[in-house]
C-alpha cells in the first residue's frame, strides 16, 4: 500500500469521524437542512448571488466548464458561478472534509456518491427532492436511470445529480487487427482473450492494462454478473467466492499476462504503450479519446467498440456527481439548484458533450441533437450505445477506500503473479467486512 | 592498479550522473517536443525547440502568481521558522530550567504526528482567525518547527560551555551572546536549516490546497497539480513545459547554493 494511500485511507477515516462528531455533537452549531421539507423556493434569484463551485476540471475540461459557466451567466445574470478547480479526488475529498467540518464549505461541489453518506447524515448536504419537485423543478424522466440512482440514497431522496460521467469502452489498433487477420472486435471473454494473443509476440503484449483506477477491472467484474454490495450495503460474499464473479474476473485478465497477451502498466503509460503501436488494445473512457487521438496522430486509424461481454454486456461508469451545501443561504443554494439545472439540462449537457472532450449525456433526450457531433465523435458514439448497460460503482460510504486500496491491491498482488485470484479475493472480503463496519454502509 | 581504481570510480561517478540527469534532461527536451515525437522512442531524447508547448502551457495558468507566492511564502517561512527556533533552541540549551526536558521532548513529539491527522484541527484555527485563502494560513502553521529546533539545540549543546561564561565575564548578555557570538557562528548551521526549511515550503501541497480557493494566494506546487492529470490522461509535452517552467528557479537556487543544499541534505537525511 503507497504512503499516499495509506494517508489518504487515515484521513477519510479520521475525518468522517472528526465529521461526525463536530457537527452531530455541536447540535447547535450544525447547520440544519433549510429545504429538508416544505415547499421550496427556486427559480432565478433577484438579488445578484454569487456561489463557489469546486470540481476537478482540470487542463481541457476547464476550458469547457469555463464556457458552461459564461453561457448560465448569459442566462442568469444575477447569478456569479466562481469555480475552483482543485486537481483530483485525493485533493477534493481532504478539502471538503475540512471544510464542511469546519463549516465554510463551498456552495456546490463535485462530489463521489461513496463520500456523500457523512454529509447526508449531518445534514450538510441539500436534499434535492422537494427542489426538482417544487415549482422550479423539473423532470428526471429523461435522465438515465442508471446514472441517476448513484445519487439517490435509500430514504428514496435524491442529494446528488449526475454531471462529468464516461464511461469505459475498449480502443484497438484497427491496422494491427487487419494484420493479425481479425475483421471485427471481439465481443465474448475468449475472442478477447484470443485476439490478444493473436496480437501478441514476444515481448509484446497486445492488452495494455491501465490500473489508475479500479473501473476498467471493475468491467470485467460486471460482465460475469458481479456486484460487490449486498441489498443491505455490506459486502456480497458471492462476489468474492472461489467460484465467484471477482475470482472469475481476475482469472480471465491474470492469464493473459501470463501468456504473455497483456502486461500492467503503470499510471496512463499504457496510452504510450498503446500510440506508440507497442499495444493494440486499450480499455478506457470516452475521456482517453482526446488524449489517444493527440498521441496517435494518424498513423494508425484508431478503433472504438464495446467490452466484451460475459453471463451478460456490462460496463463501468467512471465520474462525478454534483451535491448543493446546505451551510449556504438560501439564495446561494436556489442559484446553486439553478446551476445544477442548467448543467444537467438538454442544452447544458449538449454543451459539456460537444466541449468536454470525453464526458457523455446525463440525459437520454440528448442524442438526437448531437447527430452531427457524433458522426464525427465514435468514442462518444460507441460509449452512448453501451450506456444502458453501464455500471456506476456503488456508493457506499466504505467504497471508496475499499476500491482504491483493497481492490487495486488484490488486482495488482494477482497481476504481478503474487497472489492467486481465490486468496487475493478472500482477503478482500476480510478487509471488505472490516471497512464496512469501520465506515458505515448508507 | 591505482589508475584501474580511478578509472572505475570516475566511470562509476559518470554513471550515477547520467542517470540523475537524465530525467531532467527528458523534462526539458519533452517540453519541447510535438505530441507525436513524444510517444515514441528516442523522439524526445533530441529537443525540437517546438516553444508552442511553453505557451500553451504560460497560458493556460499564471505561472508568475504562482512562483512570485512560493518565494515569498518560502523565504518569509524559512527567515520566521529560524528566528523561533533559534531562540527556542537558546532556551533550551543555555536557559536552565527544569521543564527544559518535557518541553524538549513535547517538540520532539510534534515531529512524529502525522500530518493528516491536525489538519482539521488546524484548519478551524485557522477558520477561527479569518486567515482561509490568505497567504497567513499558508506561512503562520510552520514558522515553528520541531525538526529545525532538534537541529539547533544539537549544534549549540556542541559548543564550548567556557565560550558562554567568557561571554558573560565580559559583559555580554544573553540577547548579546544569542546574536553576536552564537549565531555567527552557527551560520553553517542556519545555512543548512534554512535550505532545509525552505525545501518544505516549496514542496508543500495539501495544506495549501486544503486553505486555499484560487490562484491569487496559491503556490506552484498546486498550480502544477492542475496540470499532472485529469481522470482520463495527461498532455505530457504541456505538462514537461509546465514542468521545466516551475523546476528552473530550483535548479538556478541550486546553482547558486549547492554546497549549503548537499550539506542539508546529508545532515537532515531529507531530500527536497
Amino acid at each position: 500500500m503507497s504512503l499516499r494511500r495509506k494517508g489518504k485511507a487515515s484521513l477519510t477515516a479520521a475525518s468522517a469521524l472528526l465529521l461526525t462528531l463536530t457537527l452531530a455533537g455541536c447540535g447547535s452549531q450544525a447547520p440544519a437542512p433549510s429545504n429538508s421539507g416544505g415547499t421550496p423556493s427556486t427559480g432565478t434569484p433577484t438579488q445578484p448571488v454569487t456561489l463557489t463551485f469546486w470540481n476537478e476540471m482540470t487542463g481541457p475540461y476547464e476550458t469547457a466548464l469555463n464556457g458552461e459557466i459564461q453561457q448560465f451567466h448569459k442566462l442568469h445574470p444575477n447569478i456569479t458561478v466562481q469555480s475552483v478547480v482543485v486537481p483530483n479526488d485525493a485533493a477534493l475529498e481532504p478539502k471538503l472534509l475540512a471544510a464542511v467540518v469546519g463549516q465554510q464549505p463551498p456552495t456546490l461541489s463535485q462530489v463521489n456518491p461513496p463520500w456523500a453518506t457523512g454529509f447526508i447524515q449531518t445534514g450538510s448536504l441539500v436534499n434535492l427532492t422537494p427542489l426538482i419537485q417544487g415549482t422550479h423543478g423539473f423532470s428526471l424522466s429523461p435522465y438515465y436511470a442508471n446514472m441517476l440512482s448513484p445519487g439517490k440514497w435509500p430514504d428514496g431522496n435524491q442529494y446528488l445529480m449526475p454531471f462529468n460521467l464516461g464511461a469505459a469502452i475498449l480502443y484497438y489498433n484497427k491496422q494491427q487487427f487487419q494484420q493479425a487477420g481479425i475483421s471485427t472486435p471481439p465481443k465474448t471473454w475468449a475472442e478477447f482473450s484470443q485476439d490478444a494473443a493473436k496480437l501478441s509476440t514476444h515481448g509484446r503484449q497486445a492488452f495494455a492494462i491501465t490500473l489508475v483506477h479500479t473501473y476498467p477491472w471493475l468491467s470485467f467484474f460486471y460482465q460475469a454478473g458481479g456486484d460487490f454490495v449486498n441489498p443491505k450495503g455490506m459486502p456480497n460474499a458471492a462476489a468474492f467466492a472461489p467460484n465467484g464473479p471477482g475470482v472469475r474476473a481476475l482469472t480471465l485478465w491474470s492469464d493473459m499476462v501470463k501468456n504473455g497477451s497483456a502486461v500492467l502498466t503503470h499510471g496512463y503509460a499504457s496510452q504510450t504503450n498503446f500510440a506508440n503501436g507497442t499495444s493494440s488494445i486499450l480499455i478506457g473512457t470516452t475521456g482517453f479519446y482526446p488524449y489517444l487521438q493527440q498521441a496517435v496522430n494518424n498513423k494508425f486509424p484508431i478503433g472504438e467498440a464495446a467490452l466484451p461481454g460475459d453471463v451478460q454486456q456490462a460496463t463501468s461508469l467512471f465520474g462525478g456527481y454534483l451535491g448543493i451545501f446546505s451551510k449556504s443561504t438560501p439564495a446561494q443554494q436556489q442559484a446553486a439548484f439553478e446551476f445544477v439545472k442548467y448543467l444537467t439540462s438538454e442544452q447544458g449537457t449538449l454543451y459539456w458533450m460537444e466541449h468536454s472532450e470525453g464526458y457523455l449525456p446525463v440525459r437520454t433526450d440528448v442524442q438526437a441533437q448531437a447527430q452531427s457531433f457524433l458522426a464525427t465523435h465514435p468514442a462518444q458514439a460507441v460509449s452512448l450505445t453501451v450506456l444502458p448497460t453501464a455500471k456506476m460503482a456503488p456508493k457506499v460510504a466504505w467504497w471508496d477506500e475499499f476500491s482504491q486500496r483493497v481492490l487495486m491491491n488484490a488486482i495488482t498482488s494477482v497481476l504481478i503473479n503474487k497472489e492467486t485470484p481465490v486468496v487475493a479475493m478472500q482477503q478482500a472480503y476480510t478487509q471488505a467486512v472490516q471497512l464496512a463496519q469501520k465506515d458505515g454502509t448508507y | 592498479m591505482r589508475k584501474t581504481k580511478r578509472s572505475f570510480a570516475y566511470g562509476f561517478l559518470v554513471l550515477s550522473a547520467l542517470i540523475t540527469l537524465f530525467p531532467i534532461w527528458w523534462i526539458f527536451s519533452t517540453s519541447f517536443e510535438t505530441n507525436t515525437r513524444a510517444y515514441s522512442f528516442p523522439g524526445a531524447l533530441v529537443p525540437q525547440f517546438h516553444w508552442q508547448n511553453y505557451q500553451t502551457a504560460w497560458s493556460l495558468a499564471p505561472w508568475g502568481r504562482f512562483l512570485a507566492n512560493s518565494v515569498g511564502m518560502g523565504l518569509v517561512t524559512t527567515l520566521l521558522a529560524l528566528l523561533t527556533s533559534l531562540l527556542a533552541a537558546y532556551a533550551l540549551v543555555f536557559i536552565p530550567n527544569r521543564l527544559n526536558k518535557l518541553i524538549f521532548s513535547l517538540i520532539l513529539a510534534t515531529m512524529m504526528v502525522p500530518f493528516y491527522s491536525i489538519m482539521i484541527p488546524d484548519y478551524l484555527i485557522v477558520r477561527d482567525l479569518g486567515w482561509l485563502n490568505s497567504y497567513m494560513a499558508q506561512v503562520v502553521p510552520f514558522i515553528a518547527n520541531g525538526f529545525a529546533i532538534f537541529l539547533f539545540v544539537q549544534f549549540m549543546r556542541s559548543f564550548p560551555k567556557e565560550l558562554r561564561d567568557a561571554a558573560l565575564m565580559d559583559g555580554v548578555g544573553r540577547w548579546g551572546y544569542l546574536w553576536r557570538i552564537l549565531v555567527p557562528n552557527l551560520l553553517p548551521a542556519i545555512n543548512t536549516v534554512g535550505v532545509y526549511l525552505f525545501l518544505l515550503s516549496w514542496n508543500a501541497f495539501l495544506w495549501p490546497l486544503v486553505v486555499t480557493n484560487g490562484p491569487t494566494v496559491q503556490p506552484i506546487q498546486v498550480g502544477l497539480a492542475n496540470f499532472l492529470s485529469t481522470a482520463n490522461g495527461t498532455d505530457w509535452t504541456v505538462l514537461s513545459a509546465a514542468a521545466a517552467i516551475t523546476t528552473l528557479p530550483m535548479l538556478i537556487l541550486y546553482v547558486f547554493a549547492q554546497r549549503q543544499i548537499v550539506e542539508s541534505v546529508s545532515r537532515t537525511g531529507i531530500k527536497g
